[in-house]
């Protein structure tokens, strides 16, 4: 009998008109190659964070999957990231 | 694969339920150690958490960053319970957890006495390590 235990992106969302990204990531245990049990994990990646001076920091995704990496920088365009930028600045005064 | 209950139309219809964890971060400070858990509902999100802020010295609103889903309408949350000894404005009373359109953190709104709705800051804790617990349902886009 062996068991095994991995983790699989499984879900990879794109939510708003501001790109959001929500992954969810699976750890599957299995038992001779046979899944028993699977549980789940989930973060969601925005274009970046205002700094003090409200200057836009682009979210670093260089820890992510290659294929996540991909969506978000093909997503995130110089467009997206300036209306994010200014929905940051908004929701500071709401 | 979906269900259908009370009927069968697309209003009836169930076609996603989920649960699972969520990692959490503080705009200030450096505890990312707690993990969150929520359950999804088709577009019903219910998440629940507590961390505690290593740091309380900025004039910045105590932000908890790692929802698991993108906040779909602005929505409110309860405090299950908070530190209050540790806070030092003793104006300053956390009445709601708010959740931001578009957004994917959580903050506190309070109630100043005699004063209007504000946000809680770090600063208005005397103590670090002063944890916050917060239970709050919103919807999602997905």
């Amino acid at each position: 009998m062996a068991l095994t235990e991995r983790l699989e992106y499984d879900r990879i969302e794109v939510v708003t008109k501001y790109k959001h990204v929500q992954v969810r990531q699976a750890t599957v245990v299995e038992k001779d190659g046979v899944e028993i049990a699977r549980s789940f994990h989930r973060y969601v990646l925005t274009p970046g964070t205002l700094d003090a001076s409200d200057n836009l920091v682009n979210t670093d995704i260089s820890g992510q999957p290659t294929d996540i990496q991909g969506i978000c920088n093909a997503l995130w365009t110089d467009a997206v990231k300036s209306s994010w930028k200014t929905r940051l600045i908004e929701l500071k005064s709401e | 694969m979906s269900i259908f209950l009370g009927g069968t139309g697309s209003a009836n219809e169930c076609h996603d339920y989920e649960e699972g964890t969520f990692s959490m971060s503080l705009t200030y400070g450096s505890n990312t150690s707690n993990t969150g858990r929520y359950v999804k509902i088709g577009q019903l999100v219910w998440v629940r958490g507590n961390i505690s802020m290593d740091n309380v010295g900025a004039a910045s609103h105590v932000t908890i960053n790692g929802l698991p889903f993108t906040v779909e309408g602005h929505s409110l949350g309860n405090l299950r319970g908070y530190n209050a000894g540790n806070i030092s404005n003793s104006g300053m009373r956390p009445t709601n957890c708010v959740l931001h359109e578009n957004g994917t953190n959580v903050q506190f709104g309070t109630m100043e006495s005699a004063q209007a709705w504000s946000m809680l800051q770090y600063n208005d804790f005397s103590s670090a390590n002063s944890p916050i617990y917060f239970t709050c349902v919103y919807s999602c886009n997905a």
